[in-house]
């Protein structure tokens, strides 16, 4: 990993939502986490499907049936499929729509062997229907929800790699009767973590040198003022770093999409998020089915260590070098990032491991930096 | 050093003025405001001065550091009859224009009067004078003056680098606001006169463009009513989108407090503290009051103006004339004279969400309600009308077909 300076990140004890510390050259930050769920608004109707369908694309029930063989199913578990799930086929899909028993007879092993069958042959069921955590103990969660949920939910949680993962959502929505309870527990299983970030300035701070860092290089030019107004303030020792944001992700930050942003079929994600940091307006284009060069090549520059303010970073597979997730590198390992192209995610600021805790289901990543271009 | 010196305005006040501003004349260092409690909370402030990206100033013309008046008259007889009309007495017309050079231009007066009289003249006279010249747009040092908001003039211009010379001149040369509160400065040109490179120029103006603006952050040491708070900041349906993360830090014991940038609908934040985008007047035009105020609860801003066609019927269709307290989002206007001539958005505690121009050197800031009274009040009768946003057409009831639908 490559990052500028000598951090020295230090925990208060082991909660999350404590206060936290790094020193660099972008100064002292101070940062604590705090967890957002989405808005009932920004919840669609396929959310609350309480289905509990698979769906094989390209497979009759036969060969459905080879594969649950090949994912190594136990004979108890085929047992109850083949006796208890409805079987469908649409087009060119067979759907197997299974209930309670069957859920609760899977093991973790069984449903890591699915999922990775459909991320590989079924990426969009896959995207609809694996929802990842971003921390596994469950700390914000288990504070919302009941304990017999949550015995629920762990039951129904698996590991990707790094990822813990479930696709049991409509299972976990049976449990519950009254709509509310419903778009609560919704809510909760995508709570997301968030930073609140903020400098500090003291009488040892070498100011100029921090201007600098957060200008980025000519980047992100109307911070000195700010960071100058605290100096002479006595009692304004530490300055949110949302002010210290370009425009764009200082509008978004903590935000939830909306429809205004997205476009049939697509929504604001990783990539839209990152090309945009320092533009003075979003674009349209980004959400048009063209490849990362095309958005890379002419704006930004690829660069090497130390990354600073406002970088670029894409991650991909190490073997297939397939695109993974990109986000903004802010300071030492806090990012700006959005997870995803989905309504409930907001745009966060987050820590390097937190983001990497839904990515990494396999292995390290390539990564590239890269710095927008300046224009003279 | 120039931390040595302290200039301020306050021989040159009137009575009335030195309650109002004493407080504002503590020594450095400057320390962060303690508002008052309310629905709010309790807000705590403190200002910042923030300039404008270094590459606008080039755009500005340097002002000649002879000073002009234009008037819309054709002779000195029918000007001198105005100024008399206007409340001047013979003797401060006959001041005013003594040596002064006057060339009829097209259908006005240009009337360049002696440097003498511009630093001599009596701060009340002044006060009064360039009210009657701020009623014409082309006196446009004195149509939109530098506004002062304190008394404590070597504060206001810290880190500019002036010297002590430059700060006694520009004492000199400031004059009450007709609302009473805080100063203007019309007398740019006549500053020019001690820059003595095209450096120091750029300096000049770059301190005098400078404006001034208020960090805000919510005190939550001492919280009595958490949902009494979400509720305000919420303002009901219209801010929702900063429900999630309130109620996150609400439930943080380590949090102690919370930058009111957050606690702002989407398109705000993203002005905040910004002077616009040369990108934002690619359509012909910057963004205005009008803009800013009907944009705030918006996620994607509609460009309407103060000129727009719209304007009545949008003030009619989507808000609503109110009695109550000022809440969270409340639209203010100013009017003077029956007219509308600015308005802002209500924040909390007498704070409001702002931009105070239309050009590329305002920034969308906060700023203290009785600050932008005064800077917009030229003829010292302006009254506010207050008005409650109801439109609630921005909420997303459903989801068509089509939205990705991913996790």
């Amino acid at each position: 990993m490559v990052f500028a300076g000598k951090a020295d990140t230090t925990r208060s004890g082991t909660d999350p939502s404590a206060l936290r510390s790094t020193t660099g050259p972008w100064g002292t930050l101070q940062f604590y986490e705090v967890v957002i769920r989405p808005p009932s608004g920004n919840l669609w109707p396929g959310l609350y499907d309480e289905k509990s369908i698979w769906s094989f694309p390209d497979l009759g029930k036969v060969e459905v049936k080879d594969l649950f063989d090949a994912l190594n199913f136990s004979v108890e578990l085929k047992t109850l499929i083949y006796e208890q799930a409805k079987w469908t086929v649409q087009g060119n899909f067979t759907e197997v729509e299974v209930n309670d028993a069957i859920i609760e007879k899977m093991t973790p092993e069984d449903r890591l062997s699915l999922t990775n069958w459909w991320k590989t042959n079924h990426a969009d069921f896959f995207q609809r229907s694996i929802t990842n955590f971003e921390d596994k103990n469950f700390t914000a969660i288990s504070m919302a929800l009941s304990p017999e949920m949550m015995h629920h939910l762990r039951s129904v949680c698996f590991l990707r790699g790094n990822v813990l993962s479930t696709f049991d959502r409509p299972y976990l929505l049976r449990k519950l009767n009254s709509r509310l309870e419903k778009e609560e527990l919704i809510r909760t299983i995508f709570t997301t973590h968030s930073l609140i970030v903020r400098l500090e300035v003291n009488p040892e701070t070498n100011l100029e040198s921090v201007i600098q860092y957060w200008e980025a290089g000519g980047r992100n030019p109307r911070v000195r003022s700010i960071i100058e107004g605290m100096r002479s303030t006595s009692g304004a020792d530490t300055l949110d770093i949302l002010h210290l944001l370009p425009p764009i992700p200082r509008k978004y930050l903590n935000s939830f999409s909306t429809l205004q942003d997205s476009f049939p079929g697509t929504a604001p994600d990783c990539f839209w998020t990152a090309i945009q940091f320092f533009r003075p307006q979003t674009s349209y284009r980004s959400f048009d089915e063209l490849p990362v060069e095309h958005f890379i090549i002419g704006d930004f520059d690829e660069v090497e260590a130390p990354t600073q303010f406002g970088d670029l970073v894409c991650l991909f597979e190490e073997e297939s070098r397939e695109f993974v997730h990109s986000y903004i590198h802010i300071a030492d390992n806090l990012v700006f990032t959005k997870n995803g192209g989905s309504f409930v995610r907001p745009w966060t600021l987050s820590t390097l491991d937190r983001m990497l805790a839904i990515y990494q289901s396999e292995g390290e990543f390539h990564r590239m930096t890269f710095r927008t271009i300046t224009t003279p | 050093m120039l931390r040595c010196f302290f200039i301020f305005l306050l021989p040159l006040l009137p009575a009335s003025l030195l309650s109002q501003d004493a407080i504002r004349m503590a020594p450095f260092p400057k320390a962060v405001e303690l508002g008052s409690p309310g629905l709010w909370g309790t807000l705590e402030s403190y200002k910042v001065r923030l300039s404008c990206p270094p590459q606008y100033l080039s755009f500005i013309s340097i002002p000649s550091e002879r000073t002009e008046w234009k008037f819309p008259f054709e002779t000195a007889p029918q000007l001198e009859k105005y100024l008399s009309e206007s409340g001047l007495t013979p003797d401060e017309i006959a001041y005013l224009l003594e040596e002064a050079q006057v060339f009829p231009a097209e259908e006005s007066l240009r009337v360049f009067p002696s440097p003498e009289v511009i630093i001599g003249m009596p701060t009340a006279l002044r006060a009064k004078f360039y009210r009657i010249l701020a009623r014409f747009p082309e006196n446009t040092f004195h149509r939109r003056p530098a506004f002062l908001n304190t008394a404590n003039v070597s504060r206001y211009f810290y880190d500019s680098h002036f010297k002590v010379e430059m700060l006694r001149l520009i004492a000199t040369l400031s004059y009450p606001t007709p609302s009473g509160h805080g100063f203007f400065l019309s007398d740019i040109p006549y500053l020019m006169k001690q820059a003595m490179s095209s450096e120091e120029e750029r300096q000049l103006l770059n301190a005098l463009l400078r404006v001034p603006a208020l960090m805000v952050r919510l005190n939550l040491s001492d919280l009595t009513s958490a949902e009494e708070l979400t509720d305000y900041w919420t303002a009901g349906f219209k801010n929702k989108q900063v429900r999630p993360l309130f109620e996150s830090v609400m439930g943080n014991t380590h949090v102690d407090r919370l930058d009111v940038g957050h606690l702002l609908p989407p398109m705000a934040r993203r002005s905040l503290n910004s002077f616009p985008e040369q990108s934002d007047g690619l359509d012909g035009r910057y963004p205005d009051w009008f803009w800013t105020c009907y944009n705030f609860f918006r996620f994607t801003p509609r460009n309407v103006y103060a000129n727009s066609e719209e304007f009545d019927t949008l003030i009619q269709s989507e808000f609503m004339k109110s009695q109550d307290l000022y809440e969270f989002g409340d639209l203010l206007l100013l009017k003077s004279k029956g007219r509308t001539v600015h308005g802002c958005i209500y924040i909390a505690d007498d704070i409001v969400y702002t931009k105070n121009g239309s050009g590329l050197f305002s920034p969308t800031i906060l700023m203290k309600l009785q600050d932008v009274v005064a800077y917009h009040d030229l003829e010292g009768d302006v009254i506010l009308e207050h008005y409650r946003n109801t439109s609630t057409k921005r909420s997303i009831s459903h989801f068509p077909t089509g939205v990705a639908e991913v996790n």
